[in-house]
């Protein structure tokens, strides 16, 4: 029994008759309220994979401090975060349950003053880096990168207030590469995506493509 | 463990050219120089958009981004979320919030909804407007409320059953929603592949609010219908402020992106003048040698 349903041929046939069930669905609208039910099942699910990560990530870092791996300090360093604000978010107050307002009012404080600021610096080094890019990088060495330093320039004046002011046409000049060139690009690259989705669909029904189950493809062995 | 950077190693120039962007940045912040914002057609039609709500109609804001962008998702949102709440005030429109991300609730929802308190706070919730949170699965969670909105959001932030808020009675998908405000930083193509105006009759339009590198990603929708306007940006923001007439983040953004933009200009400049200058003075020794 348990050999049977090791088979992998189990979740392909799930995931084909699921997969038609909604695309035949969507095109003619025969069985909405299986198809709800489904979509409802695909979000229980997908709650169940933070279920799944948050293991994943303890098991592998308790293994590391098992271990005294090298720097394991940082993964007890994390597991006490997710533990803290774990609980006080679940403290705060979840579902029906009102909860400690200390507690939310802490777990808002750490997101707000500690997650969100980190997050958004991160980011913000990107800027910096492309300053500098700007200044070691962006050297005309030929035709092509002339062109490209050319519309970027109008590009950027078109984007900020000063650009108009300096000379009105680089709003409909930029918006002319904007809307024009680069969105015919952009809808080739569309088309291309969504044929290779096709692509990568057929190849899942036809059991080549496996990444999903967690194994490699055929052909990428 | 990766290697450790301190700022002293940096060069000389790099560090320069961060100190200068730095100052240029703050400048106009702490002190806004006030350029003109042009309007553009883009934003002027998404306004007309939201400004088109009558009474009953029903409003859904949702909130895909991630805090890394804040500062340049984070101020249309605010004006959107204004005039959304204006409206509610004045002509008796019902707003209902949610993020499809954690980071978008969490950040966009209660950090917007902390910045734009004068805005709700004479509002009734519950009969005027609604805050369903995080909506967990993205897509599919897009997916769930279109078909079935009392089954997607079955409770609130506060833990209040759909059935019990009152503004929620009769909402059963997304035919009885008329506009939808839908905040994204690099998944817009969710928005016309779930929330179509085309598809859903009752659906009158959608706005979505976007980074601007992602705009022409949106052009093609835009173009066929299936995205009725778009708002990008901190300039979209700031434009939207200017026909709210009250500005905020994005106004006071808008001189930091000129002067910022300004500089980045200068620096490709300078780069390509030194360029120039090295390589005809390398030719030139080698045409000598």
């Amino acid at each position: 029994m348990a050999l049977v349903l090791k088979r992998r041929e189990i979740p392909i046939a799930i995931f084909a008759v699921v997969s038609l069930l909604l695309l035949a669905d969507y095109f003619t609208g025969a069985w909405p309220d299986v198809a709800k039910e489904t979509i409802g099942w695909a979000i229980i699910l997908w709650m169940f994979s933070y279920v799944l990560g948050v293991t994943s990530l303890f098991r592998y870092h308790l293994t590391r401090i098992q271990k005294r791996s090298q720097y394991w300090a940082y993964s007890v360093v994390l597991i006490v975060c997710v533990f803290v604000y774990l609980l006080s978010g679940l403290l705060g107050g979840v579902g029906g349950f009102s909860g400690i307002p200390a507690s939310k009012a802490f777990n808002d404080f750490l997101w707000l003053n500690v997650l969100a600021p980190l997050q958004t610096g991160i980011l913000s080094y990107v800027g910096f880096y492309m300053y500098t890019i700007f200044f070691r990088g962006a050297r005309t060495r030929s035709w092509d990168v002339g062109i490209m330093m050319i519309v970027t320039i109008i590009l950027m004046l078109n984007v900020a207030p000063v650009g108009m002011a300096l000379w009105e046409g680089f709003g409909p000049l930029g918006d002319w590469f904007k809307d024009v060139i680069n969105t015919g690009s952009y809808r080739g690259i569309m088309i291309g995506v969504g044929v290779g989705l096709i692509a990568v669909w057929v190849r899942a029904m036809l059991g080549y493509e496996r990444a999903f189950l967690g194994e490699l493809s055929r052909g990428a062995e | 463990m990766g290697e450790r950077v301190a700022l002293g190693t940096f060069p000389l120039t790099d560090r320069l050219v961060f100190l200068v962007f730095i100052i240029l940045v703050a400048i106009p912040i702490l002190s806004p120089i006030g350029l003109p914002i042009p309007v553009t057609d883009a934003t002027k039609k998404s306004f007309k958009l939201m400004d088109s709500l009558k009474s009953g109609d029903i409003l859904v804001m949702c909130f895909e981004q991630d805090m890394g962008t804040f500062y340049s998702g984070a101020p249309p949102d605010e004006a959107g979320l204004r005039h959304a709440f204006t409206l509610a005030k004045q002509r008796g429109v019902k707003v209902i919030l949610f993020g499809t991300s954690s980071a978008g609730c969490k950040v966009y929802i209660d950090a917007i909804l902390m910045d734009t308190k004068p805005y709700w706070e004479p509002l009734r919730y519950g009969e005027d407007w609604v805050n369903f949170g995080w909506l967990p699965g993205f897509e599919t969670a897009m997916a769930g409320f279109a078909r079935d909105v009392q089954g997607t959001c079955k409770v609130d932030v506060y833990g209040k059953r759909v059935e019990e808020i009152p503004m929620m009675r009769g909402i059963k998908t997304l035919s009885d929603v008329t506009g939808i405000w839908y905040s994204t930083n690099t998944n817009p193509d969710m928005l016309p592949r779930q929330w179509s105006p085309l598809e859903y009759k009752g659906l009158k339009w959608t706005i979505c609010q976007t980074l601007f590198a992602s705009v022409p990603w949106i052009m093609p929708y835009v173009d066929k219908g299936s995205i009725t306007g778009y708002v990008a940006d901190q300039r979209g923001a700031g434009e939207y402020e200017m026909l709210l007439g009250k500005l905020g983040m994005g106004a006071t953004f808008m001189d930091a992106q000129s002067l910022g933009h300004l500089y980045g200009i200068a620096l490709i400049v300078m780069a390509n003048v030194h360029y120039l200058y090295t390589r005809s003075k390398t030719s030139k020794s080698k045409e000598e040698k």
